[in-house]
């Protein structure tokens, strides 16, 4: 067996020609999959990212409604709680309560949140959306929507009346933001934590925002938080949250499925064909092998055994191209804004970073090694079973 | 009976069907005894080719029954006959039908590995053949460094190393100057005699069959 194995890696040394241009294309295959692999999982990173930093955290806790001290003490328990969790890398306290914002001109009815504004300026990416005035530098002030601000016909420094079924509190406008999707710029509006306290006789709903290091500790988080809260607390994923962008990620996940299926398919028919045509062109040598006595079975393992040698050898050049390019790539993103300026996913950040993952960046090699090796059965079966005495005469 | 190496009764062979068919061979019947050295005279399309493909179980009769030493080798399966193959024929083919991959040495030292011999053995019979051929030389070159007359001398040393009880060359000096043609046969003649082979030689230059003991002439797939 040892000695086939020789021979046929031998014959892909010999004939370089057909080997290089074989390999050349599995190799291609392969690195093109690898980085269409890692522009995926950028392009599923950033939408992932931009929804859970505007709307959530890759974990959240919900509960309510409390009156405002009391929502108050319970977020500053679940802070207690779970800042220590080694898996998460922020925590964010957010109170939420619906209220009538009227200015002088106008009236808007705004969803508004209370916010640490340290804690929210290290992950959210209101703060470097501000187009006016500042953020809840202070912990003083409304921090509006530019649609509402529009309406209201504000800007920074000018005062508003925030009308909540309980009590009126006269603010000052600190800044405006503009994220670029439209309900939140016409809805939504913060206030600091500090300012809620002011605010006794309201009653809020609570949330806790967990934002994890990495993705596939978000079971792990999940569990955790889940021993620290109470029955009346809800514990959601963001994929539970955003259903719409989970859905856009799977959608993505499945088209490159269906693309790797048809590349592979294409490599498959290249690998199939290089061989019959090797094969073909070696009638000749074949039937010398089997008139000195080599047995059809090993004729087959030849042929296979070359498919393995030029599949394994192009798959690994191509995952390393493909890794290397990848890597490049991802140092400096792809500016992605001209076909995601519209789309509520990319508002925040439309530079995609290509990320390789494990399985995008072996399931290509795999796949090519395991289907040239499957192509490679025909032209095996062919050179193995080729009557001798058709090519004899040319001898 | 104990002597006959191949025993052909009543063999005949064709090719194609209905109005294209060809009888290449036509109800031949001859045997041949152990060690003898027997020359398959004829002209192109005589029917040479065909029946050294019988002979060394390349192909089947259509009837017909083929004995080689003793095994009846038209009722073989193919595996059956590719181990008849390496363990009792040794092939010369008109051109070196190397492999161009594989060194000089190697090429050599096929057929003993198919027969799966010791390593130390291979190496030592390797060796010596190629010393008695003047090759040793070209122990590590690859075979499309060598002349014409080298291949071929290359070739004969493979069909004989391990030692088959039928060689069979089919015109085996066609594609050689004279030169190395004698060069050639002379490395057969030794080594069949030296390995007391039964040598079956197709051939139709004179030069070549007058150094053979026997002559077998065929004519339109007939014995004449």
């Amino acid at each position: 067996m040892i000695f086939w194995l020789r021979f046929a890696l031998r014959s892909c040394l010999r004939r370089r020609r057909r080997t290089i241009i074989t390999l050349a294309g599995i190799a291609f295959g392969v690195a093109t999959l690898v980085v269409l692999g890692a522009i995926m999982v950028g392009v599923n990173d950033t939408m992932i990212n931009n929804a859970v930093a505007i709307h959530t955290g890759n974990v959240v806790i919900t509960g309510g409604p409390l009156p405002m001290p009391q929502a108050l003490l319970r977020v500053d328990e679940l802070l207690l709680d779970l800042e220590a969790t080694p898996q998460l890398q922020a925590v964010m306290p957010r109170l939420h309560f619906p209220a009538l914002v009227t200015s002088a001109q106008n009236n808007s009815p705004i969803h508004v949140v209370a916010v640490d504004p340290r804690r929210e300026a290290l992950q959210t990416p209101v703060v470097k959306r501000i187009i006016a005035g500042t953020y809840l530098n202070n912990n003083e002030g409304l921090l509006l929507g530019e649609v509402a601000a529009k309406r209201l016909a504000v800007k920074p420094g000018d005062r508003v009346l925030m009308v909540t079924p309980s009590q009126r509190y006269d603010l000052k406008i600190s800044g405006i933001f503009s994220l670029g999707i439209d309900t939140f710029d016409r809805s939504m509006a913060f206030i600091s934590l500090e300012t809620a306290h002011t605010m006794s006789d309201l009653e809020v709903n609570h949330e806790i925002a967990l934002f994890c290091r990495a993705e596939s500790d978000l079971g792990k988080v999940a569990k955790t938080v889940a021993l620290k809260t109470r029955p009346s607390e809800e514990v959601r994923l963001w994929h539970e949250i955003l259903p719409e962008v989970a859905q856009l990620v799977k959608l993505n996940e499945f088209s490159m499925a269906i693309m790797v299926l048809l590349v592979i398919i294409i490599l498959s028919f290249g690998v199939a064909n290089a061989l019959l045509i090797s094969v073909m062109d070696r009638y000749r040598y074949f039937a010398i092998l089997k008139a000195i006595g080599v047995r059809p079975r090993e004729i087959f393992i030849i042929i296979m055994a070359e498919a393995f040698f030029m599949c394994l050898v192009a798959a690994i050049i191509g995952t390393i191209l493909g890794s290397s390019i990848t890597l490049i790539w991802a140092d400096f993103g792809l500016d992605l804004s001209r076909y995601t300026s519209a789309n509520p996913h990319f508002s925040v950040n439309s530079i995609v970073y290509p990320r390789l993952t494990p399985l995008m960046a072996l399931a290509p090699q795999i796949l090519a090694l395991g289907s040239g090796i499957l192509a490679a059965i025909w032209p095996a079966l062919v050179a193995g079973r080729r009557p001798i005495n058709q090519v004899m005469r040319g001898l | 009976m104990k002597n006959v190496a191949a025993n052909i009764e009543q063999v005949s062979r064709f090719y194609g069907s209905g109005k294209s068919r060809l009888t290449a061979l036509d109800n031949i019947t001859f045997k041949i005894n152990a060690g003898a050295q027997l020359a398959l005279i004829g002209p192109s399309g005589s029917g040479k080719t065909t029946l050294l493909s019988l002979l060394g179980a390349l192909e089947r009769p259509d009837s017909g029954k083929i004995t080689l030493f003793g095994a009846n080798i038209d009722k073989m399966s193919e595996r059956e006959s590719a181990d008849f193959r390496r363990h009792n024929v040794g092939f010369i083919f008109q051109d070196d039908a190397l492999m161009p991959e594989l060194t000089v040495a190697e090429n050599v030292a096929l057929p003993l590995i198919l027969v799966k011999s010791a390593a130390t053995e291979i190496k030592s019979r390797v060796a010596t053949i190629l010393a008695d051929l003047d090759l040793q030389k070209f122990s590590q070159a690859f075979p499309p460094s060598l002349s014409g007359g080298e291949k071929q001398r290359v070739a004969v040393a493979r069909a004989v190393i391990h030692q088959p009880k039928l060689l069979l060359a089919d015109e085996p000096t066609a594609n050689l100057d004279s030169r190395a043609a004698a060069l050639v046969l002379n490395a057969i003649d030794k080594l069949a005699n030296a390995y007391s082979l039964t040598m079956i030689m197709a051939t139709h230059d004179p030069r070549v069959y007058k150094r053979l003991s026997k002559k077998l002439e065929l004519r339109d797939g007939k014995l004449v």
